[in-house]
């Protein structure tokens, strides 16, 4: 950042709306030099910058709120403004704030490009970038309220500040973005984890329903195993019967035999009979209710076809040909934008073509089937009702001759013959509770089956969550390492510019003070002078001012080196400029000759706001061949001199007065010496 | 080694950058390089002129990401 040109308009005691300076941008004289007296307007200048950057001041800038010029005031002014044009990596920006005596001010940052000025949206932040709002008092400095640039932020702060000038912001907002990012993928983990329980329980649950099945199905066999053996025995009992030698008895058990054959048959065609008739419900009970649909359809389209309206009486090719001849059948013109063009068009709407006549058709077929197939249906489902109710009766006669004959058997009063039908019924009614146990397991298997269906359904939905969740552990491991790599590289840098930033105090430090200490800096930027010995060193005032000094301009210094760097993981380095306050007014000449003698080198752009006894002698002496623009601060008031002084100063070989009396107004003008 | 044999180490370091500040750019692994857009995307957002929010930065980003990985596995 390098500063071009600061406009005060009827800012504090700054008059006028033209009032400005231009700062020198000269490498070789990189020193601006504003002189001022006390209480015309240095602090005020300082001020203004840190206001029109960061909305705020330093601590003992009095009365904040009255920021309008009171000349201005008197004559009806409403409002003043501080604009700061800079520069910043090779683009051009203004920064302007105002303050209306509503106590409302407002901010506005433009890059300026081509002479074009653009408003930028992220204001804030893009300043907070140049300069962080933390480090702005030790690049915007105020000497004489500053005694230890360290105790005046607390560590982590000051450390945070540091690190932005030292380009991490980017790097740092990424962490946090990552971080973020991770955090999302974290949540829809935890969310597919606990559908993944969810899984578990189904594959246990599925486990569970198989290994019923399977246990189901055992049993089933040896029922059916069962059954088997009842039935051999029921075969031979019956057979016994049937070689009995009681001719009754075997008379009867072929009666019997020869009737259950019926039986089964005339069952086999009941069964048929039912089947027949479910197929005739299924394929065309449609038609019962379709019936009444049909006719209405068919008779619609048969009235619109007589009106020759279904299909339409004219065809889509036909109004086509029309439009591209632009002439209708009549002879008519048939231009673009006329009554007979939009009604021609319009019949396009209704107009026949090939799949209006295919859904005519299809309709017709659909609607005729339907017709046809009522009948049809009604008369199938009649027979079928017809066979059933016969077939009903026949099993119903062969059922009372079963019953009758069986009866008959079982009154014969033969030990032989007893014995074995006593037997055949024991052997029947194992057979019928197999049946029975058979019926149960294999519904009971049915039911499962069913069951264990719907969990495979929902266990395959799970499927692709497994491929999600592996995904998801693999987003997480990358990101992780990214933060990882970019915390690794901060790390790295940081300590490189710690060891840089001591080496150039350090190099100040001995080649200034008096006394034999180095400087150490912690690991959160605190420096402190360490004796030979190892021990912490006192500093005194002027010592302190000095490292402070020496610290803030090795800051300076490295952000400057840094801004040939690609800027592709750190910000870039930037050019800062180091405006103070009264620099050198708790130093004695000794320290204030070292101090005027390293700041030039060490800034890019330096920036003195001096009275007459900082600037005098020592100071003018070392600096004055690096003065590149030279501003005095003149006050005017409307009072009369009496005893006043009017503090006049040599500046450039010129002789200026300072404080002027008897004049039109009470403000303070910015005079340009060179 | 002294203090000022080691200062002077620095020093001479740091010369070596004010005259080749390149050198201060390393050779990029894959995940530097992926580090290196997620930076440029933070640049766009935060110093671009667009209007733009801290969902659509972090989305750009999360984006980039799932295409990295993308890649990786084919």
């Amino acid at each position: 950042m390098l500063l071009l040109e600061l406009k005060l308009r009827n800012f504090r005691q700054f008059y006028s709306d033209a009032t400005a300076i231009k700062f020198s941008t000269d490498p070789e004289k990189n020193i601006t030099l504003i002189h001022g007296e006390n209480g015309v307007g240095k602090t005020t200048i300082l001020n203004a910058i840190i206001w029109c950057l960061y909305n705020r001041f330093t601590t003992d800038f009095e009365l904040q709120k009255e920021l309008i010029c009171l000349q201005h005031l008197k004559e009806g002014g409403k409002s003043c403004r501080v604009e700061l044009h800079f520069k910043y990596l090779d683009t051009e920006y203004l920064a302007q704030r105002t303050w209306t005596n509503a106590n409302q001010t407002k901010f506005k940052l433009f890059e300026i490009k081509d002479s074009n000025y653009k408003e930028m949206m992220n204001s804030k932040s893009f300043i907070n970038t140049v300069l962080p709002d933390d480090m702005a008092d030790y690049f915007f400095f105020q000497g004489e309220g500053i005694s230890d640039v360290n105790k005046s932020k607390s560590g982590e702060k000051f450390k945070i500040a540091i690190r932005d000038i030292l380009g991490f912001s980017l790097a740092e907002s990424a962490i946090l973005d990552l971080k973020d990012i991770h955090k999302r993928w974290s949540k829809e983990l935890t969310e597919l984890t606990n559908s993944n329980k969810e899984q578990q329980k189904l594959t246990l649950n599925k486990k569970e329903y198989e290994e019923k099945i399977d246990n189901f199905k055992n049993t089933l066999k040896r029922h059916y195993l069962e059954k088997e053996s009842v039935e051999v025995d029921l075969e031979n009992i019956l057979d016994s019967i049937r070689t009995s030698s009681n001719s009754d008895a075997k008379e009867l058990q072929s009666e019997i035999d020869v009737l259950e054959k019926r039986d089964i048959q005339v069952s086999n065609r009941i069964k048929g009979a039912q089947l027949a008739r479910q197929g005739l419900i299924r394929s065309f009970g449609f038609s019962v209710f379709g019936q009444k649909l049909a006719r209405e359809g068919l008779d619609f389209i048969d009235e619109k076809s007589k009106e020759s309206k279904i299909p339409a009486p004219y065809d889509e090719i036909l109004v086509q040909r029309l439009v591209k001849a632009e002439e209708c059948i009549c002879g008519r013109e048939l231009k673009l934008g006329t009554k007979e063009y939009s009604a021609i068009i319009e019949l396009l709407n209704t107009a026949n073509n090939n799949d209006i006549k295919d859904r005519v058709n299809k309709s017709v077929a659909a609607a005729n089937s339907m017709k046809n197939k009522f009948p049809d249906f009604l008369s199938g489902l009649e027979k079928q009702e017809k066979l059933l109710l016969e077939y009903g009766a026949e099993k119903r006669e062969i059922e009372i001759s079963l019953k009758d004959k069986v009866h008959t058997l079982s009154e014969i009063d033969v030990d032989e013959v007893r014995k074995l039908d006593k037997q055949k019924v024991n052997c029947k009614k194992l057979n019928d509770n197999v049946n029975q146990k058979i019926g149960q397991i294999k519904h009971q298997i049915t039911n499962l089956e069913r069951d264990l269906l719907g969990i495979k359904t929902e266990l395959k939905r799970f499927g692709t969550q497994d491929a999600r969740l592996e995904k998801l552990t693999s987003y997480q491991e990358y990101t992780n390492s990214l933060i990882k790599l970019c915390h690794e590289k901060l790390d790295g840098y940081e300590k490189e510019s710690r060891l840089t930033i001591a080496s150039k105090v350090n190099s100040t430090v001995e080649k200034f003070s008096r006394s034999e200490f180095t400087v150490t800096v912690g690991e959160d930027f605190s420096f402190h002078l360490v004796r030979s010995d190892g021990k912490p060193s006192a500093k005194s005032r002027g010592e302190n001012l000095l490292l402070n000094l020496s610290f803030i301009s090795a800051l300076i210094d490295f952000a400057n080196l840094r801004k040939g760097a690609s800027g592709d993981f750190l910000v870039s380095g930037t050019t800062a400029p180091f405006v103070i306050d009264a620099p050198f007014g708790e130093l004695d000449n000794t320290y204030k000759k070292a101090t005027a003698s390293f700041l030039p080198e060490r800034s890019r752009q330096l920036i003195f706001l001096l009275s007459s006894s900082h600037w005098m002698g020592t100071v003018d002496e070392t600096i004055q061949d690096k003065v590149g623009s030279e501003y005095l601060l003149v006050q005017s008031n409307t009072t009369v001199q009496k005893e006043k002084p009017e503090d006049r100063i040599m500046l450039d070989g010129k002789e200026y007065v300072q404080s002027l009396y008897a004049q039109g107004k009470d403000a303070t003008f910015i005079e340009k010496v060179h | 080694m002294s203090g000022n044999s080691k200062l002077s180490d620095v020093l001479s370091e740091l010369s070596k950058i004010k005259d080749n500040p390149s050198i201060l750019d390393e050779q990029d692994s894959e995940m530097e390089k992926v580090l290196k857009e997620v930076i440029k995307i933070q640049r766009r957002h935060l110093y671009g002129l667009d209007k733009t929010s801290v969902r659509q930065r972090k989305d750009e980003i999360q984006k980039l990401l799932i295409k990295e990985l993308q890649k990786m596995e084919y």
